[in-house]
């Protein structure tokens, strides 16, 4: 937009501009009578009428006033125009007097018309200025508006409000934004950095708290660098912006309105951000609610049923403790025993899950040897895998890992669980630990029966279970795949589960391999 | 004589089973249900070891064991629920032997007092019976604190500086386990991040040399997200 409009600016040296300017117009109003006179004496010579003269000098008049501006030199070069024409062209020649009693009226109507039309020239002239000010100013607006449009984040924010002003005041702007508790959220300079000396960071905090305009141009802070001005929300100031104009001058009238303008917008985007943010979070709060009350519908179906296992079992036993016999109670027990055991291995899986799911996943990341978490899994299903045969492969190559140790372990216990859960006795389990390029293979694999081929696709949805094994009615809880899922996820890899031939299943997953680069004698 | 156990739990239903599991057992049993009472009947009746749930009500566990370690040696089994890993940890270096993770099952307790009172018996032997003895026996393996000898069934193994300290802390302290933080800083002597990956690195070259099955190791026993401990048979 540039220094179009001086007036309100006057130091020593703008008041010697606009006597150089005075001087400029006036030349230039001498130089047109001039020409006006040089005209009108030639056509006096050709013998035209001497009413001609009058027009020249009017159209002389006119466009000094189109060209010029101010209601002053208007009539300044109408009364200028009279003077010429009186002092060449009315007898008696190259006097200021005239014979004819027409004359005085003659000057009189020919003042007032150069005068009026003059004025009005100006005055359009004037106006067409100022609405191709406008027209440029809206459009400054429109394209400022229309990046912020795109604005992502508050971080965006900063740095296109600060580009955007600085390309179109002329000068180096910064942008602070300040969250809620008055903490810098984001803060950006575009251009020279004059922002950032303690007496520019003073200003730019008082404007913040006391929400009004400081610095340069204003009386608070008068001395600092740059024009410091609050972005105000509904919530209050949210950031300030402060712009140093590139000149040194103090902004104008029309660049502190433009500026305005787009601090409204940049706090209406903040707004639309805020929103935006709190609406998101909504959502995650109103999926995480929902997620939480299936999960405890499906867990308090499956804690039922073994629950009411234990409790039968022990209620019959207390009341009838005389008259059962010895093996019939230790059945019981035994009863009772598996059932809290299952339970148990739930509670566990149940912690890790929601420990994932409340989306503050916290692995506990640390080098791991992918061999200790198989051993530690086999160790861990060893107890209950009596009937079924349980190995594992494991490469001489020592594998590495950046894991959360604790809950990988957990994942291959659920799939050990299930492969010897799922197989009948007999089956044999093997877990296959090996590389393939940067992933370390984990690999449970069982040669029980397989997986029908409607249940593959549903088998890690959270709380879908396989048909439940002939002979039981208990196991309809299908939250250890979905876990192990989430778990191989959040640690970057992939769970894949496959029928391999003859028969048996396969459940493999990947896990990001550690570079060897240390060895114990280091 | 009948060794004493301290159980110091908050849950009634949890020290009836365990005095009945014990006494079975031929312990003899004293029971506290908060910190100081644990303290106070330590201090009063010296027991051989103390269970300590770390949840107790009025004390922080770590605490109780910090308190307990500046008057005793006592050994000390600390009882926690899962996903308070760091609380282990914490517990474990501070001076705890050996951790059980609720629910935990009667014969795996049982299992872990038995090692831990047959150590107890083992430093407290008369000299010459043992306690002056170098060599350590587990399994195949045979060390020889002494000429810093390993040999596994005859067979001479070689090991590293780093993996021999290794060995040794595990031997020397067997039944305990011993936290990640702990060797790094006897056998490294420092604890950076690059330390744990030379520890995992001298672990899986230890067991190699050691002819471990990887799967399911005889000597060297994983504690994951915790430490190692020798194996007690």
């Amino acid at each position: 937009m540039g220094n179009r409009n001086t007036a309100r600016a006057d130091g020593p040296a703008d008041r010697k501009s606009r006597f150089l300017a005075g001087i400029k117009n006036f030349s230039l109003l001498i130089a047109v009578m001039f020409a006006c006179t040089g005209v009108s004496l030639l056509l006096r010579q050709l013998g035209t009428h001497e009413t001609n003269f009058i027009m020249i000098y009017l159209l002389g008049t006119l466009l000094l006033s189109y060209y010029g501006g101010s209601y002053l030199f208007s009539l300044f070069s109408s009364l200028f125009g009279v003077l010429f024409y009186n002092f060449f062209f009315t007898e008696p020649y190259y006097t200021f007097r005239a014979y004819s009693p027409d004359y005085p009226l003659t000057f009189l109507i020919m003042f007032f018309v150069g005068a009026f039309t003059s004025m009005m020239t100006s005055r359009i002239r004037h106006e067409s200025v100022l609405a191709e000010e406008r027209e440029e100013r809206i459009r400054a607006l429109y394209q400022t508006g229309r990046r912020l449009l795109g604005v992502r984040s508050a971080a965006d924010l900063a740095e296109v409000s600060a580009q955007e002003l600085a390309a179109q005041l002329d000068a180096s702007v910064l942008a602070v934004f300040y969250r809620a508790d008055g903490e810098v959220q984001n803060r950006f300079v575009q251009g020279e950095d004059v922002f950032s000396s303690d007496r520019e960071r003073v200003v730019c905090r008082e404007t913040y708290r006391s929400c009004n305009a400081c610095g340069r141009g204003t009386r608070l802070y008068a001395g600092a660098n740059a024009y410091y001005s609050p972005v105000v929300t509904q919530n209050g100031v949210s950031g300030v912006v402060g712009v140093a104009p590139l000149d040194g001058r103090p902004l104008t009238e029309n660049q502190t309105e433009f500026l305005n303008t787009v601090l409204t917008q940049l706090a209406v985007v903040l707004e639309r951000e805020t929103l935006y943010r709190r609406q998101e979070e909504t959502q995650t709060q109103i999926a995480s609610e929902r997620l939480r009350s299936d999960m405890l519908r499906a867990i308090s179906h499956d804690l039922r049923t073994p629950l009411t296992g234990i409790m039968g079992s022990a209620s019959t036993m207390l009341d009838n403790y005389g008259q059962l016999d010895d093996n019939v109670k230790k059945d019981f027990l035994k009863n009772i025993y598996d059932d809290a055991g299952w339970l148990s291995d739930l509670v566990e899986n149940i912690l890790d899950m929601t420990r994932l799911d409340e989306g503050r996943l916290h692995l506990h990341l640390e080098e791991e040897a992918a061999e200790e978490i198989v051993a530690g899994a086999i160790a861990h299903v060893k107890g209950h895998a009596a009937g079924h045969s349980l190995s594992a492969k494991i490469p001489d190559e020592l594998l590495l890992l950046r894991a959360d140790g604790v809950l990988l372990t957990q994942v291959l216990v659920n799939l050990l669980d299930n492969a010897i859960y799922y197989t009948p006795e007999g089956s044999s389990v093997t877990v296959l630990l090996s590389r393939s390029d940067r992933d370390v293979l984990f690999e449970v694999r069982d040669d029980g029966p397989g997986i029908a081929e409607e249940d593959m696709e549903h088998l890690f949805e959270r709380f879908y279970s396989r048909g439940t094994r002939p002979g039981t009615a208990r196991h309809g809880f299908g939250l250890g795949l979905a876990l192990c899922k989430a778990i191989v996820e959040a640690h970057g890899g992939h769970i894949f589960v496959r029928n391999v031939e003859p028969h048996g299943t396969s459940v493999l997953f990947n896990i990001p391999a550690k570079e060897e680069d240390s060895s114990c004698s280091r | 004589m009948q060794p004493l156990i301290l159980i110091a739990d908050d849950e009634k239903t949890i020290r009836n089973f365990l005095r009945v599991s014990l006494e079975t057992q031929d312990y003899k049993c004293l029971e506290a249900e908060n910190g100081g009472e644990a303290l106070m009947l330590c201090a009063a009746n010296d027991p051989d070891i103390l269970v300590l749930d770390l949840g107790l009500p009025d004390m922080d566990g770590v605490d109780v064991i910090r308190e307990l370690r500046k008057i005793s040696q006592l050994p000390i089994l600390i009882v926690s629920a899962r996903g308070h890993d760091r609380e282990k940890i914490e517990a474990l270096d501070a001076g705890a032997d050996d951790y059980l993770t609720k629910p935990f099952s009667v014969p795996e307790l049982l299992a872990r007092i038995r090692v831990i009172l047959r150590r107890q018996s083992a430093l407290h032997a008369p000299d010459g019976q043992g306690g002056e003895s170098t060599a350590f026996r587990i399994g195949e393996l045979t060390v020889d604190s002494e000429k810093r000898r390993v040999r596994l069934g005859g067979e001479e193994v070689h090991l590293t500086p780093n993996e021999y300290k290794v060995l040794d802390l595990l031997i020397r302290h067997q039944g305990k386990v011993l936290t990640h933080r702990f060797l790094i800083e006897n056998v490294w002597g420092s604890g950076s991040p690059d330390d744990t990956q030379s520890l995992r690195v001298c672990m899986g070259n230890l067991r190699r040399k050691l002819r471990e099955d990887p799967a399911q190791p005889r000597y060297i026993i994983t504690e994951i997200g915790v430490g190692y401990r020798l194996a007690d048979s």
